[in-house]
């Protein structure tokens, strides 16, 4: 079974690893975080956080990126190119593939964080700014949870949808998930029932992915709590595997 | 002793506008170490049977049996090869990279022996490195034909797979598949080159508009006319005629 997983997760690693707009999206992203060296220079004492900042930004704009977008074309094109064909009369289970197209695509955005990570990394160390590593470190793992998240959703919507759809649908539950505290200020001002209902139900099923984002408290210098952390990557996997659950529902009764 | 037996089986899509029938009561089975081909008109039904076949659609009613199991099992796939009508690969992967993929999905024990025995099998060794991006459309179906005879199935289901090849390529793809069969595989293959049915199969079923029309071998159903494929054309002909005149009545 492992060995299935991982042939379609090295498969998707390289298949997106040779796709241009990833490395365009790349190119953008390392600009973005030598940028930040500018902006920090302009900015009256305040440039390890302006660097920080800018840096973390950039670094989760690209995950955000290959979560939605390239996530958005993993399965329709596969259907709609119909390689599929080729995969699914083979002795491979559906959820194979799904754990190795999310594995796969996880992988590329490990990937192409850790060569952003080094990069703003490399700024730090030759500004002379050497206490932040680690905090940047846990920041950047939380919002590579986040995109394990989006990479879920894409791919459930890819099943079902065209790419732009899917991305549409995913970039919603991107913006919704991170409006928790919108959404329970327009419950608490809400005096009709279904609309009350209804946005309760979005807020309890949709996750938090707030709690994922540490980012402030890092460009501000504090250390993250570890056991907060522990909770939130555990509230994160569950969400993902709940995602999983429905992706494999989705795909168990498809047909090709 | 039937590798491939079907039963009965019919496939119904639901559509805003009612259902349609692609395949209806079909039965028939395949003996091992025998060719099959599958004929009929545009939108028969043969694909939607193949697709089937092999586990990609499922049957709205009926069985297939492939080797004593059901398509859905992994035991069976694992004993079978399929390759699709124009099949489209991961293009930015070579052709070795790919086979060398679909080893691992079937966890070849010495893929690299696997890989060079099969690529020299359908001609495509020397090419095999190469970007499948860059291939022509007869090395595409090359390529179909190898990962479909990776696993060294005991039983082939080709759709359409003399499809885009010039006249020496199609000779070359005839020659393996009776070097198959003589090898004691049993292949299913689906084709609109009659001539070439007609040289291959042990046994010759026409479908049209989901229903089997006529089984039998390639010889019998030619019987007094001038090939396979005029018998073909009269036959498909003829059972429309018939159906027909029965609604009018």
């Amino acid at each position: 079974m492992m060995k299935r997983i991982l042939a379609i997760a090295r498969n998707t690693f390289r298949e997106t690893l040779r796709d241009r707009i990833l490395w365009s999206a790349l190119v953008v992203v390392l600009a973005l975080i030598a940028f930040s060296l500018f902006v920090g220079s302009v900015s009256l004492g305040q440039d390890t956080r302006m660097i920080i900042d800018f840096g973390l930004a950039a670094i989760y704009i690209l995950q955000i990126f290959v979560a939605i977008f390239i996530g958005s074309m993993l399965i329709f094109k596969e259907v709609e190119r119909k390689t599929f064909y080729l995969l699914i009369p083979k002795p491979i289970y559906r959820e194979e593939i799904i754990i190795g197209k999310c594995l796969g695509l996880t992988l590329t955005t490990l990937v192409v964080t850790s060569l952003s990570a080094l990069a703003l990394c490399g700024i730090l160390f030759i500004n002379d700014i050497h206490t932040f590593y680690v905090p940047i470190l846990f920041a950047i793992l939380l919002s590579l949870l986040e995109s394990v998240i989006l990479i879920m959703v894409s791919i459930l919507f890819s099943g079902l949808t065209s790419p732009i759809l899917s991305a549409v649908y995913t970039v919603a539950f991107f913006l919704i998930g991170h409006s928790g505290a919108i959404l329970r200020e327009l419950i608490a001002k809400q005096t009709e029932a279904f609309a009350t209902y209804s946005l309760q139900a979005a807020y309890y099923l949709l996750p938090n992915l707030e709690k994922l984002n540490i980012r402030n408290e890092v460009v501000h210098g504090a250390m993250p709590d570890v056991s907060a952390m522990f909770i939130t990557v555990l509230y994160g996997a569950t969400y993902a595997v709940f995602l999983f659950m429905l992706t494999r529902a989705m795909f168990a009764k498809k047909e090709f | 002793m039937e590798d491939i037996r079907i039963h009965n089986l019919s496939k119904e899509y639901f559509t805003t506008a009612g259902s349609v029938f692609a395949v209806r009561d079909l039965s028939l089975s395949v003996a091992r170490g025998s060719v099959f081909g599958f004929l009929g008109p545009n939108g028969a039904g043969k694909t939607t049977t193949m697709k089937m076949l092999v586990g990609l659609e499922r049957a709205t009613s009926g069985e297939i049996s492939i080797n004593g199991g059901n398509p859905s099992s992994i035991a069976v796939r694992r004993n079978i090869g399929f390759m699709p009508e124009a099949p489209a690969f991961y293009l930015y992967l070579t052709g070795r990279e790919f086979l060398q993929f679909i080893c691992d999905i079937f966890d070849v024990v010495s893929p690299s022996t696997q890989i060079e025995s099969v690529l020299k099998e359908v001609d495509l060794l020397g090419r095999e490195n190469r970007q499948i991006r860059t291939y022509s459309k007869g090395m595409l179906q090359r390529l179909g034909l190898a990962q479909a005879l990776l696993n060294d199935p005991q039983i082939l289901f080709l759709d359409e797979p003399l499809d885009g090849l010039d006249p020496l390529g199609r000779a070359e793809i005839k020659s393996i598949f009776l070097g198959l069969k003589k090898r004691g595989k049993t292949i299913f293959l689906n084709s609109h080159i009659l001539a070439d049915v007609a040289e291959m199969c042990d046994m010759v079923g026409i479908i049209d508009q989901g229903k089997l029309i006529v089984c039998d071998t390639p010889k019998e159903i030619t019987g007094n006319h001038r090939d396979l494929e005029d018998a073909f054309v009269h036959i498909i002909k003829e059972k429309r005629a018939a159906a027909d005149q029965e609604t009018t009545i």
